[in-house]
C-alpha cells in the first residue's frame, strides 16, 4: 500500500516514513504543500498523510484542491497535525477529510488501525 | 522509549534549526513588527517544535515553543498587536529552549 506524507518537518518526515516502511507501507514523501499536490499525480497513492501547518500551501488549501480536482472521491486523507483545536478538525472534515491524527502522540498501533479501517472503505 | 531514542539527534538538530529560525525572526520583527513573513515563518517553527519536542518526551521545551506560538498565532490573527513588552518576553523564552536544547 503506498502512503503519501506531506509534511514540511525533517524531523517528523524520517520519523513516520522509518515506523510506517517498518510496517510494511510503501512510503513519499513530499515537502510542502504544492509539492504534495504534484506527487499525488504522480504517485497515486492510497492514503494521504497530510499536516496543516505548511509553507507554500498549508493543508487546509491541499484539501480544497483535491476537492475541486475529484481526488478526495478516490484518495482518502487523514490530517496529520498537531494542531488539535475542534475547530480545525471540523474545518479539516469539511473539506473532505476522513480522520485526524494527532502526530504529537507517537501511538504507532492506533495509526496502523486508523490507515487499515481507511483503507477498507 | 528505545523508539524514541533514535531519533534524539535528529530531533536536536532540526530542534536547534527551528530555534535559528525563531532568532532570525525576532531580528527582523526587531526593526520591522509588522512583517508578516517574518512572523508566520515563526509561527511554523514554534508550532513544529512544540509539536515534536511533546513527542519526543521534552515537556518543558514543548511548553515554552507553545507560549511562543499561541502569541504569534494571535499577532498573525490580529487578536493582538506586537507591543515591545511582548517581543521581550519571545526573547526570553526563546532563550530559555536554547539554554534547554543544549543540554540533550
Amino acid at each position: 500500500m503506498k502512503i503519501l506524507l506531506v509534511e514540511d518537518d525533517i524531523f517528523y518526515q524520517k520519523f513516520y516514513s522509518t515506523k510506517l516502511a517498518e510496517k510494511g507501507f510503501e512510503i513519499f514523501v513530499a515537502s510542502d504543500g504544492e509539492q504534495g499536490l504534484q506527487m499525488i499525480e504522480e504517485v497515486k497513492p492510497n492514503i494521504i498523510l497530510l499536516d496543516i501547518i505548511m509553507p507554500k500551501k498549508d493543508g487546509f488549501e491541499v484539501l480544497e484542491a483535491l476537492g475541486k480536482n475529484g481526488t478526495l472521491k478516490t484518495t482518502p486523507v487523514l490530517v496529520f497535525s498537531s494542531l488539535g483545536g475542534e475547530q480545525d478538525v471540523q474545518k479539516a472534515l469539511k473539506l473532505g477529510a476522513v480522520g485526524f491524527v494527532n502526530k504529537s502522540f507517537y501511538d504507532i498501533d492506533s495509526l496502523l488501525t486508523k490507515i487499515s479501517s481507511i483503507a477498507q472503505t | 522509549m528505545t523508539d524514541l531514542f533514535a531519533f534524539k539527534n535528529l530531533y536536536a538538530k532540526t530542534a536547534k534549526e527551528n530555534m535559528q529560525a525563531l532568532k532570525n525572526g525576532l531580528v527582523v520583527l526587531r526593526g520591522q513588527s509588522d512583517n508578516k513573513e517574518a512572523i508566520e515563518q515563526m509561527y511554523r517553527n514554534a508550532h513544529t517544535l512544540k509539536s515534536k519536542s511533546f513527542l519526543m518526551g521534552q515537556q518543558e521545551i514543548g511548553d515554552l515553543a507553545k507560549v511562543i506560538e499561541d502569541a504569534l498565532y494571535n499577532v498573525k490573527n490580529k487578536k493582538s498587536t506586537l507591543s515591545q513588552e511582548m517581543l521581550e518576553t519571545l526573547t526570553n523564552k526563546a532563550l530559555q529552549i536554547e539554554k534547554l536544547l543544549t543540554q540533550i
